[in-house]
């Protein structure tokens, strides 16, 4: 037999693309089903019966009663309306069907028993899961191009121009992949219980219910026909598809390396579903709180600032807690070494080994606010308290970094970490702005001298916490002592990490391995059998 | 080849593999024996990368088993006692899917398949679907995926497990084939007697713990300890059992009809002294045969019967 073992190669290019062997195998697997090619006649019937419903009932009516001008509108609403249809069908499949796909990728292959032989070949865990999105893509594409000829008839009947057209696709196609990658995500996690994989499914709904009422508002509100086509620009489009496709990146690599390392902290399923949770959270809260009749009394000036408030506040505070479970110890748990091994380059290890994972968690927080930015682009306000809050967020997600690296010299047991820092947090910025606002209201009551130092010593107290200063950000009065809030939080981190930057601390930080290689020439000379009892 | 130096697996609180210390040379069919649940899967799944060892250290080929996982994936087939074939797919595009998954250059595929299909005799099934293969054949053909990158050392965990008497008896001829080849082998079983024909070592394991490894022969001497002589009479077995009871070196004599199977000491004398011993006495003998210890005798000599 021919030595293959030195042939084996990295495949480059496009044959990169095609030697996938998950998409090779899923593809002949597709065109071999008879349930795949019954699904796809069906998809296209039910975009014709669509069509029809939609096209009959105006045509002939506009056609008798109207007078010209208004039978073009009309005819034009024809057009509009096909293209809400069909967009309608992708956004479905897109954001309910392709993701419920790849959610199960993994676990069919446990349930099978097949996983382990993938596992022992050489084929990366990141193959794995561009196969399952290449397959993903593949579908899309191929929906998507049996919805074209249905789309081109909206040129006869105009009303929609080539650019919404694609527009649409193209952000459809990044929601749906963005989508998939959080369905491989569950996937690469979970076991063979059912349990797993129905709460990966709700997740999914859950993310979908809260895509598709804004993604369906962007293209039929405000539109030119009554219902119909956005203004949806370029920009916005690349925009949010790098967003989408930056958070599908994110998702794979996390995918990725939970696939073969299911014990490893990156994005684990728990912070992950938690994440969702308390943004769902959020928003039902938020919403309920718009629909009480006190608010809709008192309803203020530009009325989604307090639901962008909430959605901000969750979102930085649960990076604050991601921070915590992440930097709380200086060791790495069995199951990240691998990671650390291939990925993390000399310049982190140097400092710190989890910095690219803050730095990841710091994008995928971003994402959101940026979305929040773009979305209420209309309110400059919101965009500016959120532009300005930023400084202040990325202090505070410092001194959680550094309080919890501080902590962990003196303990390497987690959990008297967490709470220590938790307490030191506490301190911090609770009941430090607490007792400064205590010595302001003294400092009113006394003599003069104390009263000036008492209120300063207050001020600064309350400067060191981060939520005052956000607080009369939000509310619309003057930052709140801004530089000196940015200098007292900034000093704080410094002065936490400074003594973990020493050398003598940092050995306290290296990874330590049970694992130890063994001297096997000394072994030589004891003989195997010695171990026979 | 294989290395293990105070391997160890913890489940909470079961330790299903404790300070494993194994050595395997290269080109060694190392049996590993042992009931069911003593460690063997787990060890096998340790050396293939697939369960991260509690404590310890694990080598294949010089490449550390932990640290070098891809390395070690390269050089090495495996085969679990239970699996799963894609059904829905032909006999070569199975095979192709493994060697994608191998990274093996297209343009050698088609080469490597055939030779793998002659090798393992599937070659007239190769258009057929998988799910119409019956199980010796999903069998080989799983054998067959295991060969596809040339490995040199093959981790088998009860390969033969569910095959008829004929599938295991060509899957025997299989392996040794394969140990012509120049093969590591490394195969698990509790069925001995598959394993006696072409192992030149052994270990034999129970609750997680090493009890014995090292060349059959060697181990086979050592453990065997007392020789038992089989003596088939053509009359009198009364007077011969007697006879030989009273002779010294003979522990025990066990009849069974005309045949005595007569237990020497350890410091037993040459077998051909008891055989001139009987014909002095005028018993007449028919046959006359030293019973050779198998692995089935040392491994219940050995093992207590524990299960974890």
């Amino acid at each position: 037999m021919l030595n293959v073992l030195q042939s084996a190669r990295k495949s480059r290019g496009l044959r990169w693309l095609l030697d996938n062997p998950l998409f090779t195998r899923e593809v002949r697997r597709r065109m071999r089903s008879k349930v795949f090619s019954l699904s796809l006649v069906f998809y296209i019937i039910l975009l014709g019966v669509i069509t029809c419903l939609i096209m009959i009932p105006s045509y002939p009516m506009s056609y008798k009663v109207t007078p010209t001008r208004q039978l073009i509108q009309n005819i034009g609403s024809i057009g509009g309306n096909i293209f809400t249809g069909m967009i309608w069908l992708e956004v479905l499949l897109a954001v309910l069907v392709a993701p419920l796909l790849t959610s199960g990728v993994a676990t069919a292959e446990k349930d099978r028993n097949t996983f382990d032989f993938l596992r022992v070949t050489t084929l990366s865990a990141g193959t794995f899961v561009t196969g399952c999105l290449l397959t993903t893509a593949s579908l899309l594409l191929l929906v998507f191009s049996c919805t074209l000829p249905i789309l081109g008839l909206t040129f006869i009947f105009g009303g929609v121009s080539m650019k919404e057209i694609l527009t649409a696709n193209v952000l459809i196609f990044s929601l749906g992949m963005a989508l998939s990658s959080v369905g491989v995500l569950h996937s690469s996690g979970a076991g063979r219980s059912r349990g797993m994989r129905i709460a990966s499914i709700v997740v999914l709904i859950l993310l979908a219910l809260m895509v598709i009422p804004d993604l369906l508002r962007m293209f039929f509100m405000g539109g030119r026909f009554g219902g119909s086509v956005s203004e949806v620009t370029w920009t916005q489009t690349v925009v949010m598809s790098c967003f989408l496709l930056g958070g599908m990146l994110g998702f794979s690599i996390a995918a990725a390396r939970r696939l073969y390392e299911p014990n490893n902290r990156l994005f684990n399923y728990k912070q992950y579903t938690a994440f969702f949770i308390l943004l769902v959270g959020a928003m039902v809260g938020m919403f309920t709180y718009n629909m009480s009749p006190l608010y809709q009394r008192d309803k203020p000036e530009g009325a989604g600032l307090d639901y962008v408030l909430v959605i901000y506040y969750f979102t930085g505070l649960f990076l604050v807690a991601f921070a915590m479970l992440l930097f709380l110890t200086g060791r790495l748990e069995r199951g990240d070494e691998l990671w650390r091994m291939r990925v993390h380059r000399p310049v982190f290890q140097r400092f710190d080994e989890r910095l690219p994972l803050f730095v990841f968690y710091l994008v995928l927080w971003l994402g959101p606010v940026a979305y929040l930015v773009w979305r209420w682009d209309d309110d400059l306000s919101i965009r500016q308290h959120l532009i300005k809050s930023l400084p202040v967020t990325l202090l505070m997600l410092a001194v959680t970094y550094s309080l919890c690296r501080f902590v962990s010299l003196f303990t390497p047991m987690r959990n008297h970490a967490a709470i220590t820092v938790i307490l030191l947090l506490l301190v911090f910025w609770g009941l430090a702005p607490a007792v400064g606002f205590l010595f302001q209201e003294v400092s009113s009551n006394i003599g003069v001298e104390m009263s000036a130092r008492l209120n300063r010593l207050g001020g600064y107290m309350i400067d060191i916490s981060p939520f005052p200063a956000l607080h009369g950000e939000w509310h619309g009065d003057a930052l709140r002592h801004q530089p000196r809030n940015l200098y007292l939080m900034g000093g704080l981190a410094l002065l936490l990490l400074l003594p973990t930057l020493m050398p003598s601390a940092r050995a306290r930080f290296r990874v330590s391995y049970e694992l130890k290689p063994t001297d096997f020439e000394a072994l030589k000379n004891e003989s195997v059998l010695g171990v026979a009892k | 080849m294989i290395k293990t130096h105070g391997l160890r697996k913890v489940y909470g609180k079961l330790v299903a593999v404790d300070e494993l210390n194994l050595e395997i040379n290269e080109g060694d069919i190392f049996g590993f024996i042992g009931p069911n649940g003593a460690g063997k899967t787990t060890t096998i799944k340790m050396l293939a990368t697939l369960l991260r060892p509690t404590e310890g250290y694990a080598e294949i080929g010089g490449y550390n088993v932990l640290s070098q996982p891809d390395d070690v994936r390269r050089l090495i087939g495996y085969m679990p006692d239970f699996f799963g074939v894609y059904d829905d797919m032909k006999v070569w595009e199975y095979l192709d899917f493994f060697a994608m998954a191998y990274k093996i250059e297209p343009e050698r595929r088609p080469k490597l398949l055939d030779e793998v299909l002659e090798l393992t005799d599937l070659t007239v099934k190769r258009d057929d679907y998988v799910e119409s293969l019956s199980r010796g054949m999903k069998q080989r053909l799983c054998f067959a995926k295991t060969l596809i990158h040339d490995p040199k050392v093959l981790l088998l965990d009860e390969p033969a497990s569910g095959l008829d008497p004929r599938a295991r008896i060509e899957f025997r001829e299989l392996l040794k084939e394969l140990r012509r080849m120049g093969k590591t082998i490394l195969i698990s079983s509790h069925i001995l007697t598959e394993l006696s024909d072409f192992c030149n070592t052994i270990g034999i394991i129970e609750q997680g713990k090493l009890l014995v490894a090292g060349p059959v022969d060697v181990i086979t001497e050592q453990l065997r300890g007392a020789m038992v002589v089989e003596v088939r009479l053509k009359d009198d077995p009364a007077r011969a059992q007697a006879a030989l009871e009273g002779h010294a070196g003979v522990t025990k004599v066990e009849a069974d009809g005309d045949l005595l199977s007569v237990h020497l000491g350890t410091d037993h004398e040459d077998p051909a002294a008891l055989m001139e011993f009987l014909m002095q006495q005028g018993i007449k003998v028919a046959s006359f045969r030293e019973v050779e210890a198998d692995l089935e005798d040392i491994f219940l000599k050995i093992t207590k019967g524990a299960v974890q």
